[in-house]
């Protein structure tokens, strides 16, 4: 997490669909990834996490920022791992 | 009186001096000197045999009257003792690999081993048919095995056949030793360009460390690559959802606990080169299965 200042990089749902983050992260940025997972603004405000928009990058790029919470970090970490577990990969890549 | 006559036989000195040419063969290639002195190169190929079971750190100890300190045949200086023959260029080692099985052939009696680095290796199959078949009839579920026998390598130290297979292991999905070697195969940058490589060193210190001081019957953990160079171990069980981070360098570790929906979490730095923390660690793990009382 130090690496991004405590702020976790995801695409905005209502901008771009799963399939076309998955493609723009794999054939714009050319990283390599295998699947998407989703956690919604309501989930990460459950945590006390706030969300905002990020266009420093890209349009669609949006942060989950942590850095209130810099000595709980892991525990916030895996109850969002938890929410997003439990709905499934909302794309996989190989799976129509 | 009947006496017995204690004779030397005429090959005695002959004896006497082929075994002081095999030791200062063995102390020539430990002090880097030149080894054909001291053999022809026609006997080189014997230490292909000799020693082959040597593991990493581990020695045979020759007294030489030369001098205090014995010479030491190691795995090294056995690969020394072999290549010196310039004619050399393979030699065989005790291997374990891991991969999967995507071909079979039992009109010739062979199979591949597919490694984490996609090379295919030929293999005989031998006394492990069921092992094989097994494995093979799995392959589309990603299932692995362990294969232990005797490869030929060459000078560069890569894998060329597999001559011999000792044993073949079917592995469950989470197999930590499996795994760790899977993440061999990272180089640098391979998170957003940024992730580091864990060390080769590291990932098989951490399997043995796993393979000596963890209960690998009892819940196994999920292994991850960190963007630092290090591992993560999570485990979900029972509404708990525990990670450790791995330094492979300092073999240090950050244990995290955290009961799902509590405020809760346990937070603990352990050495992992400390047999008690691996205890600490497996109790921690059974009680979080239930199988303690918390």
């Amino acid at each position: 997490m130090p690496k991004d200042n405590f702020l976790l990089s995801v695409y905005d749902g209502d901008l771009i669909s799963a399939r076309d983050s998955w493609t723009h992260y794999t054939t714009r940025l050319e990283y390599l990834s295998v699947g998407v997972m989703a956690v919604t603004v309501g989930e990460c405000l459950n945590e006390s996490l706030p969300t905002r928009s990020d266009l420093t990058d890209f349009p669609e790029h949006a942060v989950v920022d942590f850095s209130a919470f810099q000595d709980k970090v892991e525990k916030k970490s895996k109850a969002l791992r938890v929410v997003a577990e439990k709905r499934g990969s909302v794309f996989r890549d190989g799976v129509a | 009186m009947v006496g017995a006559n204690l004779l030397l036989s005429p090959s005695q000195p002959y004896l006497e001096e082929a075994r002081d040419a095999i030791i200062d063969a063995i102390d020539a290639a430990q002090s880097n000197k030149p080894i054909s002195q001291y053999l022809p190169e026609n006997i080189h190929w014997y230490f292909d045999k000799f020693g082959r079971s040597l593991r990493d750190g581990e020695a045979i100890e020759f007294a030489t009257s030369k001098q205090d300190s014995p010479a030491r045949l190691t795995k090294e200086t056995r690969r020394k003792l072999v290549l010196a023959a310039t004619s050399a260029t393979l030699f065989t080692e005790n291997v374990v690999l891991f991969g999967t099985v995507p071909e079979a052939d039992q009109d010739r009696g062979t199979f591949q081993i597919q490694l984490a680095d996609s090379r295919k290796i030929i293999a005989p199959i031998g006394e492990h048919r069921e092992e094989i078949v097994k494995a093979f009839n799995e392959y589309p579920h990603g299932t692995r095995v362990r294969v232990q026998g005797i490869a030929k390598v060459d000078r560069a130290e890569r894998l060329h056949s597999i001559d011999s297979v000792e044993n073949v292991t079917v592995l469950e999905e989470l197999d930590t030793a499996a795994r760790l070697d899977e993440l061999k195969v990272l180089k640098n940058g391979w998170f957003e360009g940024t992730g580091k490589a864990p060390p080769t060193t590291g990932l098989d210190w951490l399997a043995a460390a796993f393979e000596s001081y963890f209960d690998l019957d009892q819940h196994l953990p999920y292994i991850f690559p960190t963007i630092d160079g290090g591992v993560r171990a999570e485990w979900s069980i029972s509404g708990h959802e525990i990670s450790l981070d791995i330094n492979l360098s300092d073999h240090s570790a950050i244990w995290h606990s955290w009961a799902v929906g509590s405020d809760t979490e346990d937070v603990r730095k352990l050495s992992l080169d400390d047999a008690n923390e691996w205890a600490w660690l497996g109790k921690q793990i059974r009680t979080a299965a239930g199988a303690l009382a918390i």
